[in-house]
């Protein structure tokens, strides 16, 4: 039943984007309209449970307001005439790559894969969502004697989870496997839609090509954590920052607001990237009270979801409780600052990490005013957060950086890659170097 | 290669149409595997059914100091029997399940032991207090392993 509702949200959401957004792209309205539902079933899923509303009531609700929204659709013939999609940019042997790539990833992510994932998504993710799915003992999950759970954590991909199976009326491994292998190809095909959108033809195909190598999102794209969902979220607000149309920006600067909101309910590190994307929008748009108090408009039901959960359901979290209140002694503790260099030097071997500085490198002398620009600015400052942590952080610092270092590169990573490509390619765009296939 | 556009679309929905009929394949080849947490659940099984969901479970891995019953200090937990609680823990969700010292357990709650079958005198010697003073609900093998549930006397 909740199959049917979802794919019903999706297509209100997509006919609800062609209507209001300037994207033509088939696969980037879809991929736009699926996050959108994700997200917002999620926390709606979270309400449920949290005010006690019964399921089935639920799932006949979700049901019932699409199919009333696309009958009054029909009804008013409000549907733009069905066109076949425009490959014309795309030659037939690039048309063959891209079938490739999807290939590729998929059959990559099915071998390496696991029944349940990697450590942390079966005692983190999965645990939590399996918690979610009982309407009274999930109150269980944020009590004070559970063994390591992170139950502080968000709850976007468990709530999501837990009302799949809920639906279901079974705890199958193929729903959280699943839900990791749409939204790790949908992260890669978003991609290739933004650039192919903007009429880079060639560059959507290289940059397919180069996400589908296995060491650049695996193994954490095949993991089943919270970490793509995360990453593909910080892009997806990246992507609609590109695509704001000329007129009508209403629509765009809600979804902007409502999916940058969301990435605090994805993760903890989701909240800081929330907090950073908003104040620098403040700052960029504080001429245009109109556009703010769009974005405003947006970010408010997953922001107040989420301050509910964290203030009245979430412990407190690991590395804020176990603060023992020596911040001034950690700021100018040289060696503290010493072992995180050490570490930063030590992973540059990484294949991510690599390919960052190499990104930023080139983009230095392709164009340099990337680093001036409103994206750059907030990877920036969300990476500098990040840093902080480390140097604030009441674990074992070398343990913090070797756990987690590498998934806050994931995070960022497919943005500054959109980013500083986009950024490159409109650079380019007069020579018409990279529109053509 | 010059290819009309409808035929462009026509190759794009059969791409779509043969990725969509290999997916259950690769969902049944993952969704097959046998994991230490399908074999834990299949041994656990039974305990579910007799532990209200509500209910807490005070996990002690026998062939540990239970609960520093003999050295008076909580068990530190090595890799393995770590992963184990984390298991037990996902299998008996939402139930809760915790460590911690035994003295400290309240009494009528669950207890879950697990017990090595090649170290019963070590088990015996860690874990005789918690059965000398608990009821046994259940016990069950998995090959390796005894589980059993207890509940603590008033």
């Amino acid at each position: 039943m909740i199959l049917i509702a979802v794919l019903l949200c999706i297509l209100s959401f997509y006919i609800l984007i062609d209507k209001h957004l300037s994207v033509g792209n088939v696969l980037l309205k879809l991929s736009l309209a699926y996050f959108f539902c994700f997200s917002l079933l999620s926390l709606l899923y979270i309400c449920i449970l949290f005010l006690g509303i019964n399921f089935i009531v639920f799932q006949i609700i979700l049901i019932i307001i699409p199919i009333i929204f696309l009958l009054n659709q029909i009804r008013k013939k409000a549907f733009r005439k069905p066109r076949i999609p425009d490959l014309s940019g795309l030659s037939f042997p690039l048309l063959i790559i891209i079938f490739l790539c999807i290939l590729i990833f998929t059959v990559i992510f099915f071998l390496s894969t696991k029944r349940w994932g990697a450590g942390d998504a079966w005692q983190i993710w999965t645990l939590h969502a399996k918690f979610l799915v009982y309407k009274v003992e999930f109150a269980n999950l944020f009590g004070k004697d559970m063994i390591f759970s992170h139950a502080d954590y968000p709850l976007m991909l468990p709530g999501f989870i837990a009302m799949v199976w809920r639906s279901l009326g079974t705890f199958s491994s193929a729903v959280p496997m699943m839900v990791a292998y749409i939204n790790g190809a949908l992260l890669i095909l978003m991609l290739f839609a933004s650039f192919y959108e903007k009429k880079f033809t060639m560059l959507s195909v290289i940059v397919m090509a180069i996400l589908t190598c296995p060491p650049v999102l695996f193994p954490y794209l095949s993991s089943q954590y919270s970490d793509t969902l995360l990453a593909v979220f910080i892009l997806v607000t990246f992507i609609l920052m590109e695509h704001i149309p000329e007129k009508k920006q209403g629509l765009s600067l809600f979804m902007i607001g409502f999916f940058s909101a969301s990435c605090g309910w994805i993760k903890n590190e989701g909240l800081a990237f929330f907090v950073i994307f908003t104040l620098f929008f403040i700052i960029k748009h504080f001429r245009n009270i109109n556009k703010i108090k769009f974005y405003l408009a947006g970010i408010v039901f997953p922001l107040l979801v989420v301050v509910i959960f964290k203030i009245v359901y979430a412990p407190s979290n690991d590395l804020i409780a176990g603060q023992s209140g020596n911040y001034l002694a950690k700021l100018f503790d040289v060696s503290r600052y010493i072992t995180i260099m050490k570490f930063l030097i030590n992973v540059t071997v990484a294949l991510h990490c690599q390919m960052m500085y190499i990104l930023l490198a080139s983009i230095l002398i392709i164009n340099y005013r990337y680093f001036y620009s409103f994206s750059f600015a907030v990877i920036f400052i969300l990476l500098t957060v990040y840093f902080f942590v480390y140097v604030f952080t009441p674990l074992n610092l070398n343990y913090h950086l070797y756990s987690s270092y590498d998934r806050l590169l994931h995070h960022v990573f497919p943005a500054l890659m959109y980013t500083v490509f986009l950024s490159a390619a409109e650079k380019f765009k007069k020579k018409n170097v990279l529109m053509t296939s | 290669m010059h290819i009309s556009p409808m035929k462009k679309v026509l190759s794009v929905c059969l791409f779509i149409l043969l990725m969509i009929s290999a997916l259950p394949f690769f969902i049944t080849y993952v969704d097959r595997q046998y994991t230490g947490i399908d074999s834990l659940q299949s041994t656990l099984q039974k305990f579910e059914q007799i532990v209200p969901k509500s209910a807490t479970v005070y996990y002690f891995s026998g062939d540990k100091d239970c609960a520093g019953i003999t050295s008076g200090q909580n068990i530190i937990y090595p890799q393995s029997e770590y992963k184990t609680s984390f298991m037990i823990q996902f299998i008996l969700a939402p139930r809760i399940v915790t460590i911690m010292n035994y003295q400290d357990i309240p009494p009528e709650s669950f207890i879950l032991i697990d017990q090595q079958k090649d170290s019963i005198v070590n088990t015996k010697r860690n874990t005789g207090q918690i059965f000398d003073s608990s009821d046994s609900l259940l016990s069950v093998c998995d090959g390796k392993y005894y589980f059993t549930l207890l509940k603590k006397k008033r």
